[in-house]
């Protein structure tokens, strides 16, 4: 049982950590920010007692070294430096395996943890020392606004005789004691720290009927007398802090006759009539002191700062997979509703399919949006990765992010995050000039990354933009040469250069360095984003910068697809891929004389039939319908007996046997309940030109897709219950 | 269970015992509320105990507030039977109630 209370705070812990990230990543740009600085150490101090709570002894101990750090920063005695935002970061980047709880290399970690947190100690000890001059005015904005007579207060309160005396206001909001707060023990808390009076509010209890048992409705005024910082009696509230209303107000030092006036008497019940008279002094001093100074009001301060998480839920994608899976099932049986009912002729039962249909459709928007995320996470990930590539390099780089509320399906996000880092690692490492480079060139010493979102269509663009040195065509050109992928005298067009460099291998990188220069990453960022039905395009100026962009599926469950048939069975075409259908009689198959050529609208088109290519025994229509494709080798055609209709169709995986299979690239089922494969009309009409070309006539690469029989022949044996599924295959 | 109900004859008894907290505030107020109820007749009356509590936090002391405070707008009889414990009278002291609600002791 508890061990599911740990994997929640494993979970809880890795968010806080990425927050953390980002927020000590924007400290370094704004360091004097006393808000970024509160989050991190409210960030650490969460981390620290959850993790104490659930038996994680080593993160709790860790953390607090970090807490205590950023105290002193808050309190004004420990300055921001880039060389604590790095310790800090060193210090985050060694939770993660405390969390897993990792054995293995715990005695090398708790070397690395010590020398982290020594060097930590050493930035602090020189501040600890200082007589630190007041500087609350940097990290109290509120305090500013004191009356000039108040004389200045060391930070931490006072030392000697002078009591500093606060004044209180803590209201609870609705759903402070459902979180698991009791403001009794608050108050309590806030007691021990020195001398408080308390009055409690009972004005706004509702009559016993209309009291909700769950809600606290008193507030309470106070007033405390203590040696206590602020930050420390705003502590005890740290966790409630978003849900009450909580005011924090230094009186002034109060001489000892005034602290009779401020001195209140808790009040009796107010069912006795008017307020005691000894609240007027309370009243007069609270307003004064409200006068002066701007409440801190402490609610609503995160809501601000993450807009997407004030009402989410979290849900294994397990499951949203699985509702999504059901929504396509669903959309199938819908189908074949409608079909029945148009068959029936009944309206009554057609305008129940109608309705079926139209609720089926919403569903369908509804859970396909549910699997949709901004790509702000992917983005915002890589601000580290910047940060740490930028020092590595002795570059000066910065990062700009534009569309990151763009959503995409989480199946593309996911696979995004490995061609990005390519993208962004070659970048700062090849297009990039150190920053004497850059001044020399006349350009800013700062070089900015610019990755951006938007939709376009069916589909999302996804860039990485970079103002370095752009990229060297001369360079590109001849080292193609060397490697024998063009000819001196071949004359390639800019676009075909740039091309070049997602080749295996390719890289003009006269050296590897750590980063790159192999060759590896953008051949792996092609193959990535061919794999997600995508396309890439590289736009570079000399000099200028690199400008690389990603376009791809808002979604991969699903495709607009175009069903036809060849004899009994059925194939789903891409919309997307497809040009247009054109007839194609046996007159005139037989006047190209065998040569699998077609005459569509003055062009000849090379044609691939299907039934030969997927060996398929049934006699061949009268009529037979070209679908011509654009492939890179111009257009093509598939000839197909019928063009069905439209489908949306919900891609199913083939699974890893077929992965070979290119042409084919997964399958749906219908509407009657068969099973058609979905194929990809490039890759068929590359596989089917390269055997050609190999074996020299035309297309017959049936033998691969033997396995796929196979497969098919076995696996449809457990779809029992999905009523009579035919083998593509069947003779 | 720290909210009970005892009834004999005529006499019935709230008792509070142990830790009384959010957890059972529903089912107190439920309590509250039928013995503040019209429908209960003259001879009817309800008495809170109050000495066995260990701990309270703020939703029962609401509560006991607002139910004592309907018992005199309406009229309706309910009190204590037997005193607060001396450690509740100082937390709630110290936490800003100077009256505890049915202070007045045994009726």
């Amino acid at each position: 049982m508890t061990e599911a209370f740990r994997q929640n705070f494993r979970e809880e812990a890795r968010e806080i950590l990425a927050e953390l990230e980002s927020s000590l990543l924007a400290l370094n740009e704004n360091s004097g920010d006393p808000d970024l600085v509160a989050r991190i150490f409210r960030a650490l101090h969460t981390l620290k007692g959850s993790g104490g709570m659930f038996g994680f002894d080593e993160l709790a101990g860790f953390v607090h070294q970090l807490e205590t750090a950023f105290d002193e920063v808050r309190n004004g005695h420990l300055s921001v430096t880039p060389e604590l935002v790095d310790l800090t970061l060193a210090a985050l980047d060694r939770i993660p395996a405390m969390l897993a709880e990792d054995s293995a290399g715990s005695a090398a970690r708790s070397a690395q943890c010590a020398a982290i947190l020594a060097r930590l100690r050493a930035l602090m000890r020189p501040a600890q020392t200082e007589t630190a001059p007041e500087s609350l005015g940097a990290s109290r904005p509120d305090s500013a606004a004191l009356e000039p007579s108040a004389p200045p207060r060391t930070a931490g309160g006072c030392t000697g005789d002078c009591n500093q005396v606060w004044h209180i206001r803590f209201v609870p909001g609705p759903d402070l004691l459902r979180n698991g707060s009791d403001p009794l023990l608050l108050l309590r808390e806030l007691g021990s720290m020195g001398e408080l009076r308390a009055r409690a509010s009972l004005d706004a209890v509702p009559p016993l009927a209309e009291l909700d048992p769950e809600c606290c409705y008193i507030a309470w005024e106070m007033t405390l007398a203590s040696d206590a910082a602020e930050n420390a009696l705003r502590d005890v509230f740290i966790f409630v802090e978003d849900q009450c209303t909580l005011e924090i107000l230094p009186d002034r030092v109060a001489a000892p006759e005034e602290k009779t006036l401020v001195e209140t008497q808790a009040s009796s019940l107010p069912l006795a009539a008017a307020p005691p008279a000894q609240d007027a002094a309370l009243c007069a001093a609270d307003q004064t002191a409200v006068g002066l100074v701007e409440p801190r009001r402490s609610v609503g301060r995160r809501s601000s700062d993450h807009p997407d998480s004030t009402t989410s839920l979290r849900v294994p994608s397990a499951k949203l997979d699985q509702m999504v899976n059901l929504v396509g099932e669903l959309m199938s049986v819908q189908s074949r509703l409608s079909e029945l009912a148009a068959r029936l002729d009944d309206t009554e039962v057609q305008g129940v399919a109608e309705e079926v249909e139209r609720l089926t459709s919403a569903m369908r928007e509804s859970s396909m949006s549910l699997r949709m995320l901004p790509i702000r996470g992917t983005f915002e990930k890589f601000r580290r990765l910047v940060h740490d590539l930028a020092r590595n390099l002795g570059k000066d780089v910065e990062l700009t992010i534009e569309g990151a509320e763009t959503e995409l399906d989480k199946t593309v996000i996911d696979e995004l995050g490995d061609p990005m880092m390519h993208l962004i690692r070659n970048s700062m490492d090849h297009g990039i000039e150190t920053p004497e480079a850059r001044v020399a060139a006349g350009k800013k010493a700062v070089a900015t990354i610019h990755l951006f979102a938007h939709h376009s269509g069916a589909s999302v663009v996804i860039g990485v933009s970079d103002d370095g040195a752009g990229i060297d065509a001369e360079a590109v050109r001849s080292r193609a040469i060397e490697r024998g992928l063009a000819t001196a005298e071949t004359s390639l067009s800019e676009e075909e250069i740039f091309s070049l460099i997602f080749q295996p291998g390719f890289s003009t990188a006269r050296q590897v360095t750590d980063l790159s220069g192999r060759g590896v990453g953008m051949d792996v960022v092609r193959r990535k984003v061919e794999s997600l039905r995508g396309s890439i395009d590289v736009a570079s100026r000399r000099g200028e910068g690199t400008t690389v962009a990603l376009r791809l599926p808002l979604t991969l469950a699903m495709i607009d697809g175009l069903l036809v048939t060849v004899g009994d069975t059925s194939y789903v075409l891409p919309v997307a891929a497809t040009l247009e259908c054109v007839e194609l009689t046996r007159e005139e198959s037989r006047l190209s004389g065998g040569k699998h050529m077609a005459h569509v609208r003055g062009e000849m088109v090379p044609y691939i039939r299907l039934r030969e290519y997927f060996r398929l025994a049934t006699p061949r229509p009268e009529r037979e319908q070209i679908m011509i494709v654009a492939s890179e080798a111009g257009r093509c055609g598939l000839v197909i007996d019928r063009v069905v209709g439209n489908c949306q169709a919900v891609i199913r995986n083939l699974g890893g046997l077929c992965h070979n299979v290119q042409a084919v690239s997964g399958a749906t089922i219908l509407g009657n309940g068969t099973v058609a494969l979905i194929l990809d009309p490039q890759r068929l009409v590359q596989e089917a030109m390269r055997a050609r070309s190999i074996r020299g006539h035309p297309p017959s690469r049936g033998r691969p897709l033997a396995a796929a029989q196979t497969i098919t022949a076995a696996g449809t044996g457990s779809h029992g219950g999905a009523g009579t599924v035919q083998h593509p295959f069947t003779a | 269970m720290p909210v009970r109900f005892d009834l004999t004859g005529d006499a019935a008894t709230i008792r509070l015992e142990g830790d009384v907290g959010i957890s059972c505030a529903a089912a107190l107020r439920q309590l509250l509320m039928e013995a503040l109820s019209s429908d209960r007749g003259a001879n009817h009356t309800t008495r809170i105990s109050l000495a066995k509590i260990t701990t309270i936090d703020i939703t029962a002391v609401q509560l006991l507030w607002a139910a004592e405070r309907e018992s005199r707008r309406s009229g309706q009889p309910l009190s204590a039977v037997d005193s607060w414990p001396a450690a509740i009278v100082e937390l709630l002291h110290g936490t800003g109630f100077s009256a505890l609600p049915f202070s007045a002791g045994a009726a």
